[in-house]
Order: structure tokens, then sequence, then C-alpha cells
């Protein structure tokens, strides 16, 4: 699955997703995992990118992305390829030395994304990954995402780029006023001959009316 | 499974390791700070107690007569385990603050792996400062005992893991960069002057001075530190300091335990 998240701001998608990592509690119900993994701890085979700024600001690049497969459990080795991988893939191969500080915030968004690509898990929740990447980079990631969904991945992602969505995602969570309004097939959702941005200022039309 | 529960979920002992690691790496990218804590020694044992040296032939410790720059340079060796404690604190608060911390946690990482991962940039940082402060001691005669000063740097790291411990938990609870300032001043001034780092304290000293150092740790730690530099090794001062050590361990594992995550917001 590769679901798309939208919502209006403050309509609770990085609530629900920093409840889905256990950081916050639900304020109702219960969230429950079912991850068949190798790795150590289910959160291990997670990559997850929050909205807010997650760096740290006294190492380099390489230093930031590295962390991210260590943390998975992946030996230094391996995690040395991946980090590798992950800093082509994301572009910043060239900044690998570099310290943060001293790269643009669009660069950070890719050493952030980069991080969490990676530790090669099987879910990904990502919190507006697209904001500050030009639209090259996007393509490339979003087209990186979806070979992964096609090869058993799940991915989670919310994004204010909803045409960017609409062409790589195959199920749609609508929220709004932190209730779920909507969550199914994108084919279901959409209307015939609107697009995933008509449907959705459509809906929030209807909810503000 | 609830999400909540990840963090309970042990990665195991490689993860002080990794926090480690990541520290190290922290370290030797912060030139700026090396140059700092390369010019702390140089000011506070080259100036001052070389400066105070001239008016202070000897000091009565123990039952030992010792030039004043002897007995002086253990006292700076200690207020190198402050400035590190405030490493130690800015470190855990880009980790709080931006969430690492709580992504470390819920990768596995233990309060335990945390704390030891993390002393790593403070320990790096007092070896540092406490081989330039060596090499100044060997060149002006300001050193006892070489090899016993050497012994000494260990009962100085464990009084360290004193110091990051309480400056990592005092980050859990600082919720901006002001209130850390904040804290730090009010906490190293007096904690460095009120206890016989530079000077002995008498029987004729002010009451509040002798209050202020019968609770200050760091007058038990310096007698530990001492009783190993001068050779005397009185073993209830060395466990006074192991057992502070310890205390401060099992109160931020608790503290750590407990508290909720959080991300940083942008």
């Amino acid at each position: 699955m590769f679901i798309a998240l939208i919502g209006a701001n403050g309509a609770g998608k990085s609530t629900l997703i920093n409840s889905l990592i256990g950081v916050i509690p639900p304020v109702s119900g219960q969230i429950s995992w079912k991850l068949k993994t190798d790795r150590v701890n289910p959160f291990n085979d997670v990559g997850f990118s929050p909205q807010s700024q997650l760096i740290d600001w006294y190492t380099s690049v390489y230093d930031n992305v590295y962390q991210g497969p260590l943390l998975a459990g992946f030996k230094p080795k391996e995690a040395q390829k991946t980090t590798k991988q992950a800093l082509r893939l994301l572009d910043i191969s060239d900044l690998s030395a570099k310290p943060v500080d001293h790269i643009s915030g669009g660069q950070q968004q890719r050493v952030q994304i980069a991080r969490e690509i990676a530790r090669e898990p099987q879910v990904y929740i990502l919190d507006e990954p697209t904001t500050g990447l030009d639209v090259e980079t996007s393509e490339n990631l979003f087209t990186y995402l979806k070979q992964k969904v096609d090869a058993g991945s799940i991915v989670l992602t919310s994004s204010h780029d909803l045409t960017l969505l609409e062409s790589y995602a195959s199920h749609v969570l609508f929220l709004d006023d932190h209730e779920q309004k909507y969550f199914g097939p994108l084919t279901d959702f959409l209307d015939s001959g609107t697009s995933l941005r008509e449907k959705y200022l459509n809906e929030r039309k209807a909810i503000e009316k | 499974m609830n999400p909540q529960h990840f963090r309970n979920i042990s990665l195991g002992l490689r993860s002080i390791r990794i926090v480690a690691n990541n520290e190290w790496r922290a370290f030797v990218h912060n030139k700026g700070l090396l140059l700092s804590m390369f010019m702390e020694p140089l000011i506070t044992y080259g100036l001052l107690v070389m400066a105070l040296n001239q008016n202070l032939a000897s000091v009565h410790y123990e039952s030992l007569i010792l030039p004043y720059k002897q007995y002086a340079l253990t006292g700076v060796l200690t207020f190198f385990m402050t400035t590190q404690m405030s490493q130690a604190m800015y470190r855990a608060t880009v980790d709080k603050e931006y969430g690492l911390l709580a992504i470390k946690f819920t990768n596995g990482v233990q309060p335990w792996h945390y704390l030891t991962g993390m002393s790593l940039f403070p320990i790096a940082g007092l070896l540092f400062q406490s081989t330039i402060l060596i090499v100044l001691g060997l060149a002006t005669g300001g050193v006892y005992n070489l090899g016993l000063l050497l012994l000494s740097l260990l009962v100085l790291i464990i009084s360290l893991e004193f110091w990051s411990t309480l400056g990592i938990v005092l980050s859990t609870r600082i919720s901006s960069y002001q209130q850390r300032d904040i804290i730090m001043t009010l906490i190293f001034s007096p904690v460095a002057y009120a206890a016989p780092t530079l000077y002995v304290f008498s029987n004729n000293s002010p009451l509040i001075i002798k209050v202020l150092a019968y609770i200050n740790p760091l007058s038990y730690q310096l007698k530990a530190l001492r009783t190993v530099a001068f050779g005397i090794f009185n073993i209830n001062d060395l466990l006074i300091a192991l057992a502070l050590t310890i205390i401060m361990i099992i109160f931020a594992q608790i503290i750590l335990r407990r508290m909720p995550l959080s991300l940083a917001e942008r």
C-alpha cells in the first residue's frame, strides 16, 4: 500500500503519525502494530521522518544519515553501504563531509529522508517529506518509494502536493478535524474525471458548509 | 503491539557503541570547542594557579605539606569536570529539542545505554584538557607524582559520570536554551568555588562556606581524587565518590524511563 495522508492544516495528520510511532499516546482508542520482522525492535523496521527537523547539529551530513541504519540494528559495514546508497539517491553524496548547519533547508530535508531510506525499512512513515525539496528530487523520492511498495513495503505519507500524491498513491486516508473522512483505494475516492486536488477541495468545501 | 512499548524493547549493548560513536564524531567535528577546551587549562593553571603560587608557598593537606601548585593542579582537574557537564547538557539538549532522544529510545536504546554512550563526549573532553594540564604541570613542577596522578584520572572519570548524568537529567527538564544557560550559571560557579578546589577550608572559614562545602558533591569527589593523587588511598573517600555516581545514575535511569517522548515542532 502507498497511502496518501491528506487533510487541512490542523486536521490531525501529524498527531496521527506521532501516535502511530508511540511518541504521543492516542486520546482515545488504541493503536496496535502487527509487523513481522527479523529486527530486534519493530520500530527498527520503520523509516520515520517527522515534519519537524530531526537533525544532530553537531555532526556532518554523513554522520546524520549513518545513525539511521545503525539505530535500525545494522552492522557498521552494512550501515556504511546503505548510507552511501541513500546519499546517492537523494543526490547529496558531495555534501557528505559538510556540517549539517552549513547546508540549505532543502538539503537538510534530504539528509533527514536519506537517514530513513538507509534503514531499508518495511514501513515508511513520512510526514511532509517533500517540504523544501525540488520537483526532481520529490519525483525521484516517490519513484523510489513506489518501487519499495511494489516489493512489499508500506508507505504512509502526508503531503500538500496532491498532484504528486495522486501519481503514486494507491490509497487515501483523508482526515478532517481529527476524524477519518475516508480511507480506501484512491480510485474509489476520486469521482470520474476529477483529480485528487479537485476532489479534496470539493470535500473541504462540503465540510465547511 | 502498542507502539508506546517500542522503547521497552532493548536494542542491546550495541546501542552504547552507537550512541558513543555519534558522540565521538560530534566531539571531533567541533573544532571551536576543542580550541576553547585547550585554552581553559592554560588560563586556569598557567595564569591563575601559577600567579597564586607566587604568594602561597605551601599547603597543609591531610598529613602532607605540598607546594601550592601541586595541590591546586588537582583542583583544576575538577574544574574541567563541571565544564564537561555543560557539554553533556548541550548535547542532551540538542537530542531532546530535536527529537533525537525520542527516536533513539523508540529504536530500543535503553536509558543506561544512552547515559553511558553520551558520557563519551565529556570523557573525551576531560581527557583532552587533563592531558594539556598534566603537560603544563610537568613543565612547571606542579605534578606530585605522575603515576598517581594518572591513576587519579580514573576517580575523575567516575566523578565526571555524576556530573554528566546530572547534566543530562537537567536537560530533560529544560524547555529552552535560556533556561539551560541560567541553570548552568546557577550551578557551575557555586559548585566550583564552594569546594576546596584551589584553596583549603579551615575551621575558621565562614559558616556559610562550611555548609555549602558540606552539601557540595564536589568536596567529596576532590577528597577521593586527592587521596589517590597524593598516595593517601583512603578507601572511604573513594567509596563515597563511587556511591555518589551510582546514586545519580540510578536516579537518572528512573527519570529517563518515565520521561514522555517528544519531537520538535517545525
